[in-house]
């Protein structure tokens, strides 16, 4: 058995070329079906763990799928806002606790999260270095923002301009770094996490700038004093970092009620809780909606699944054709080999040794082949859960 | 060695017929086989080796009546007894020559690649003028030397018989007297009897005995025995 095993390896290895294409042909037709399969399994354990994570959420009406995707994975501009006041609703009755989500700006490219210090707890977070935010103008950063920016606790952040045309829009804002969270292989790594009223600084709904009261009357930047109303021109200085010597002068004008968050992430403190909450919400009326994220992203995976059906069937087909190529070239190598095979059993092979050669050529062709299908697989395995993230943290 | 009676062979669909009356051949004999291109002469080997078998008539090779063996039997009688070298070489091309040497090892479970016939396929090699080249492959031989790789491993297995088909065939006439040569030198030591088909009338002189196919055929037809001419070839040149 060893004499056509060797054989079979040395013809292998003589004709490499061919030997590696149609290892190549095998392992591609085999992993490609494989590593869908894999990827779309890691897809729906974390979209769907993250979701089950979150037992509801409330937002603006519309799209459930974009306001879901906004809370779990912090989709900018994916779903209206509501006003605070909703959070303060969903909160009433002490029936759950409610936590704001704010995602609509960016930092260096990474969301920024305005949200409660609750969100943390909620999620399981904590800080590995330094501390969660603590005062107005402090951010928290994900363990993959702080990785990829190479920031740490003392470091200042600059907020994104939401649109760079818009030259009279509101300013940068400087975050300062209070903490950098734990690794948590979930969304929470690439976000910058700021107190809800940061946010709506970065917005331009709150500001801070030089005090007018201590400024004499023959000030530039005064146009008018009169009667305690102070009326300055555009030469008023802004502040674009709070400070310990400038928070003071950072408030908010209008009625914090209406100011926007994206969506509330609702814990009711149980099911029976749950059920009234929703009630409340699914009047007709109602500006806003009551969302299971988990009930959400199962009805997505179903499309996904039905999509990664017709792949599956796809890959069958494709696997039959390369299987049929295969056979025709094996046909013709041994159409092409028929005087060798005639000279072996001229010096006394059997038909059975010229068979187990042929066998045996096949079986190391298909031996690696397998082989570097496991490696793949291997592979595919250990870096599917960094790509799903790549791709949820990429779609928003 | 060889002892043919009223052998008769045909092959299917085909109005070709081989006939051989009779046929001996002594231990150690080295027979040429001439005769135009069809006369039957490598079907002759074929018959010999046990590749095909006659329709009627008896073939003894080595005491052993070849077409009473078993497909098995027969194979290993091939292996055990018979060498054989052919026109085009027949090396194995993925194989270096030590390999194509020891190939008889390789694809019969009956024989044991030893480390004693390892040894002794270098030395077949050295003897042929291949020692420096063990390793390479079948492509990186002339002619001559792809024939001698292939004459090595017609003798390896130490046969009682070596049958080979138009062995000088493809080599100029220099390697075709120093194959033959090596071919009757090595088969010497053995007393192995050598039997060669050839169509080339310029070798026949070391030969001890010349079988004219042609004569047979014409011997046949006329219902005569066959007629074989033993030593000096000269006429035949």
């Amino acid at each position: 058995m060893m004499g056509p095993l060797r054989l079979a390896w040395k013809y292998v290895f003589f004709h490499k070329a061919k030997s590696l294409i149609l290892i190549a042909c095998i392992v591609l037709t085999s992993i490609l079906p494989v590593a869908v399969k894999l990827l779309v399994w890691q897809f729906d354990q974390k979209i769907v763990a993250r979701a089950a994570s979150t037992p509801s959420i409330v937002g603006a009406k519309g799209s459930s799928l974009d306001l879901v995707l906004s809370a779990l994975y912090f989709k900018q501009g994916a779903a209206n806002p509501v006003p605070y006041s909703e959070v303060e609703r969903a909160r009433g009755d002490g029936l759950a606790t409610a936590i704001p989500l704010h995602c609509r700006f960016t930092a260096m490219g990474y969301p920024v999260v305005g949200t409660s210090l609750e969100y943390f707890g909620y999620r399981g977070l904590e800080a590995v270095d330094g501390s969660l935010f603590v005062s107005l103008g402090d951010c928290v950063v994900g363990h993959k923002v702080a990785e990829m920016l190479s920031v740490e606790v003392g470091d200042r952040l600059i907020s994104d301009r939401d649109n760079v045309l818009d030259l009279a829009g509101q300013s940068p804002l400087k975050l300062n770094v209070a903490g950098v969270l734990g690794a948590s292989r979930t969304p929470d790594d690439w976000a910058v996490f700021v107190d809800l009223k940061t946010a709506w600084v970065i917005q331009g709904l709150g500001h801070g700038h030089q005090d007018l009261n201590k400024e004499s009357a023959d000030s530039p930047v005064l146009l008018s004093n009169e009667s305690g109303e102070i009326i300055a021109n555009r030469g008023v200085v802004s502040y674009i970092e709070i400070t310990d010597e400038n928070i003071d002068s950072f408030h908010f004008h209008g009625d914090t009620g209406e100011f926007p968050v994206t969506a509330v992430l609702v814990a009711a403190h149980g099911f029976k809780e749950e059920t009234i909450l929703q009630g409340r919400y699914e009047s007709s009326e109602s500006e806003v909606q009551f969302v299971r994220p988990e009930i959400v992203v199962r009805d997505l995976m179903t499309i996904v699944f039905q999509v990664n059906r017709f792949f599956n069937a796809n890959a069958i087909l494709i696997a039959g054709s390369t299987a049929m190529l295969m056979v025709l070239v094996v046909l013709l190598s041994l159409r092409l080999r028929k005087r060798e095979m005639e000279t072996m059993f001229r010096l006394g092979c059997s038909k059975g040794t010229i068979a187990w050669l042929q066998i045996g050529e096949m079986g190391i062709i298909f031996g690696f082949s397998m082989v570097f299908v496991l490696m793949g697989c291997g592979w595919v395995w250990m870096v599917s859960g960094d790509i799903v993230e790549g791709l949820l943290v990429n779609a928003r | 060695m060889i002892q043919i009676e009223d052998l008769r062979f045909q092959y299917p669909r085909t109005e070709f017929m081989l006939q051989l009356p009779q046929l001996a051949v002594e231990s150690g004999e080295k027979i040429a086989i001439v005769g135009p291109s069809g006369c039957g002469k490598t079907t002759l080997l074929n018959l010999l080796s046990g590749i095909a078998l006659p329709h009627s008539g008896t073939v003894k090779v080595c005491g052993e009546e070849v077409s009473k063996l078993t497909d098995a039997a027969r194979r290993n009688f091939r292996i055990a007894k018979i060498g054989m070298v052919f026109q085009q070489f027949e090396l194995v091309e993925y194989l270096d020559v030590l390999s194509n040497i020891l190939l008889p090892f390789s694809i019969n479970s009956t024989l044991s690649l030893s480390s004693e016939v390892r040894a002794k396929a270098a030395e077949f090699a050295g003897a042929m003028g291949l020692a420096g080249k063990l390793g390479r492959k079948s492509a990186q031989l002339s002619q001559g030397e792809q024939q001698r790789v292939a004459i090595c491993r017609a003798l390896i297995t130490e046969p009682e018989l070596v049958l080979a088909d138009e062995p000088t065939g493809n080599l100029d006439p220099d390697n075709k007297r120093r194959i033959l040569e090596l071919i009757f030198q090595l088969a010497e030591k053995k007393h192995q009897t050598v039997m060669v088909v050839t169509h080339d009338m310029g070798i026949l002189s070391g030969f001890d005995r010349v079988i004219d196919f042609e004569q047979i055929r014409v011997a046949t037809v006329a219902g005569e025995n066959l007629e074989t001419r033993r030593g000096d070839m000269g006429e035949q040149e």
